[in-house]
């Protein structure tokens, strides 16, 4: 891997891990990475394949076992913590709960690497705190006491404050693992439109894979067997890597959507005509009550219709085992009738 | 800055900052002039500008008695306050206090070893050193705090915050242990006096110890400066601390031995004192509601100052025929003090996380 200018973060034959007992436990060994400028790399493994600690690593917090580490192009061993501090900042899993402290301030000790001995803020340090408010979309929180906030606000200013400190590099540890859906997705559009926008290289680790796949421009892939690999999410997903390092006995990758599912059999098939979303819902509907779908239609059991009615849909099914028809107004009164016919699971 | 809360913030903090110069003021005259014998405070502003009117015996009760006592009780209490807020904001527990180190217990050991056991024992350190009894206490429990603080501090490099607390503690109790057993095998007599020193006392320090006590303190005290920005750092944690740039293993080293020299120079001279270095930060940050340093800091210096003098104040009983032990009435005063902070936040276990 060739060092070029743009390059945030290098690190050539690295091993991360912990010192036990005088000897050297790696979790991780002989990466070669890179994270460029305007990037946006997510992170993905299982629990304990040593996500956070490579984090750790990569932010000069834990040294590494072996190998080079380089901060646009500058080795981590020869810098001062204060001259690291300007090039790469960290955001954390835990959501700091710092009590007596308001949003504005919190972010502003984001300026430390930059600001004098007794931490007196410029107006230049001011200017910057209110962008990096703005950035993180959390300017309207700036008076309001951090022990206060939500978890999503929370995470927001822990982001302000990493943005205040106008590194280049910054390293993200599962920000999202607290959030909710619509929460976590508005954090990744945000982290990644600002990477792009700020030309500010970033590593957000995180368990959410479909996210991940839709947002990230690299993925650093964990597999089980402690391989590092990498490249853009289609690529991967393609290759069938992704597949390889998550797929279990019980979740299954489904090629089609392009994500995991619990792995299910189906006792029952349906035959599903017609279109749209209520075609969808429909389909998930089945498959949650354990019907699965089949284009073949004499193995199975039910053919279901949908119909639209003066705008309306209605759903048409026949039970091909007693040859019993109905029609029903909602998805509901049909899958009402469905589950009593289901043969009981073992 | 345009924005209104911070104004609002400025405002609060000089009204706070104001009122409690004039009332550390206050209390000091009140304290000037109340006691076995009260005085008037003409008396006492011709006591210090030496007018020849005043008598020699007047002018010695308070220039050489309660003038030292006073300012022993500002320096002592700003002292264990600003030691307390460190340690808090250190190990980022809200009940950490200046001795958590166990400089306190270290002290009691040095003043035991020479109350119980040396002086019983015949030897007599008063003539070989030709120094004072009360001298010699002093260099007792300074050399007892200083010992167990080097262990303490030898040890901290190896460990972890949470682990220092309880090493702490448990060489506290271990010390305690062998001061118990040296109180067992100890006459009635030398026990009092042992006694009388844990009660703490500001008023036997002469001008002679403050010269030696007063830099202490203040050195302490300015050291803090230093320490300001490190301290806002490490309410994050230490990885977050790290991560701006703070070296946080030496920041620690650091702030821990100014906090602890502070205690132990206090404890030296004036006995253990209990609760100011608990009660006062959290009556800061209560009043300033804040967690900054560059505010707690002067803040908690002023309010421990406050705190001390007022419990010296009613101590010593002005009206009364006898004197209180101070560490009854610090405990008196502090108590309540955290307790409210306590219920008006409700949040204290949030204050660190």
């Amino acid at each position: 891997m060739s060092t070029s200018s743009t390059d945030r973060l290098n690190a050539s034959n690295l091993s991360v891990g912990y010192q036990v007992n005088g000897g050297a436990q790696a979790t991780l060994s002989q990466l070669n990475l890179a994270i460029h400028a305007g990037e946006f790399v997510c992170l993905l493994g299982p629990n304990g394949t040593g996500k956070s600690t490579l984090i750790r690593t990569l932010a000069g917090i834990q040294a590494p076992l072996s190998g080079e580490l380089k901060l646009e192009g500058h080795c981590y061993k020869k810098i001062s913590p204060r001259e690291r501090a300007r090039r790469v900042s960290i955001v954390f899993t835990d959501l700091l709960p710092v009590g007596m402290m308001d949003a504005y301030s919190f972010t502003a000790l984001g300026r430390h690497p930059h600001s004098g001995w007794m931490g007196r803020l410029s107006q230049t340090d001011h200017t910057q705190i209110q962008w990096a408010l703005e950035a993180a979309g959390a300017a309207h929180l700036r008076e309001r006491q951090v022990s206060e906030l939500s978890d999503g606000e929370r995470q927001k200013v822990a982001i302000a404050r990493a943005l205040a400190q106008e590194a280049r590099l910054m390293l993200l540890d599962e920000p999202t693992a607290f959030l909710d859906l619509p929460r976590r997705i508005e954090l990744m559009r945000l982290l990644r439109d600002l990477a792009h926008r700020e030309k500010i290289g970033m590593l957000l680790s995180t368990h959410d894979l479909d996210l991940a796949i839709r947002y990230a421009d690299r993925l650093w892939l964990i597999a089980p067997d402690g391989q590092l690999l990498q490249g853009m999410p289609e690529a991967l997903a393609l290759s069938g890597a992704l597949q390889q390092a998550f797929a279990s006995d019980s979740l299954d990758w489904d090629s089609n959507s392009g994500s995991f599912h619990a792995h299910r059999s189906y006792y029952l098939q349906a035959t599903l005509t017609g279109s749209g979303p209520a075609a969808l819902w429909t389909r998930r509907g089945l498959q949650r009550i354990g019907i699965g779908i089949t284009e073949v239609a004499n193995c199975a059991r039910f053919d279901i219709t949908l119909v639209l009615v003066d705008a309306a849909t209605q759903w048409q099914i026949t039970d091909s085992a007693t040859s019993d028809s109905h029609n029903f107004n909602s998805i509901e009164a049909l899958l009402k009738w469905i589950c009593p016919r289901r043969p009981q699971a073992s | 800055m345009e924005r209104p809360q911070y104004r609002r913030k400025l405002v609060r903090h000089s009204v706070c900052f104001g009122l409690l110069l004039l009332a550390v003021l206050v209390v000091a005259l009140s304290s000037l002039c109340l006691g076995s014998h009260p005085l008037s405070p003409k008396v006492i502003l011709q006591a210090l500008t030496h007018s020849p009117e005043l008598s020699p015996i007047l002018q010695q009760i308070i220039v050489d008695f309660r003038l030292p006592r006073i300012i022993t009780a500002m320096l002592a209490g700003a002292a264990l306050a600003t030691a307390g807020l460190m340690m808090q904001t250190i190990f980022r527990n809200p009940l950490a206090d200046p001795f958590v180190l166990g400089v306190n217990s270290g002290a009691s050991l040095g003043v035991a070893v020479v109350l119980l056991l040396l002086a019983p024992a015949g030897i007599s350190l008063t003539e070989s050193l030709s120094a004072s009894g009360q001298t010699l206490i002093v260099l007792a429990s300074t050399g007892g705090a200083a010992l167990t603080l080097l262990l303490v501090l030898t040890l901290s490099k190896r460990v972890d915050v949470m682990s220092l607390l309880i090493l702490g503690l448990m060489l506290s109790y271990a010390i305690g242990a062998v001061v118990s057993m040296l109180m067992f095998f100890s006459m009635a007599e030398r026990l009092q006096s042992f006694m009388n020193w844990s009660f703490g006392n500001y008023g036997t320090l002469s001008w002679s110890h403050m010269r030696v006590f007063a830099p202490a303190i203040l050195i302490g005290l300015c050291s803090t400066l230093l320490f300001v920005k490190p301290l806002d750092a490490l309410l994050l944690g230490q990885h977050y601390a790290n991560s701006v740039g703070i070296h946080s293993k030496r920041v620690r080293f650091a702030v821990l031995l100014s906090a602890s020299l502070l205690a132990g120079t206090v404890t030296g001279f004036c006995g253990p004192i209990g609760f100011l270095g608990i009660a006062a930060p959290h009556l800061s940050r209560y009043l300033f509601q804040t967690s900054t340093h560059r505010v707690l800091i002067p803040a908690t210096i002023l309010v421990g100052a406050l705190l001390s003098l007022s419990a010296d104040l009613i101590a010593r009983g002005p009206g009364l025929p006898v004197s209180l032990p101070l560490n009854a009435i610090t405990a008196l005063i502090g108590a309540p003090v955290i307790i409210v902070a306590l219920v008006q936040q409700r949040n204290m276990k949030r204050l660190f996380g």
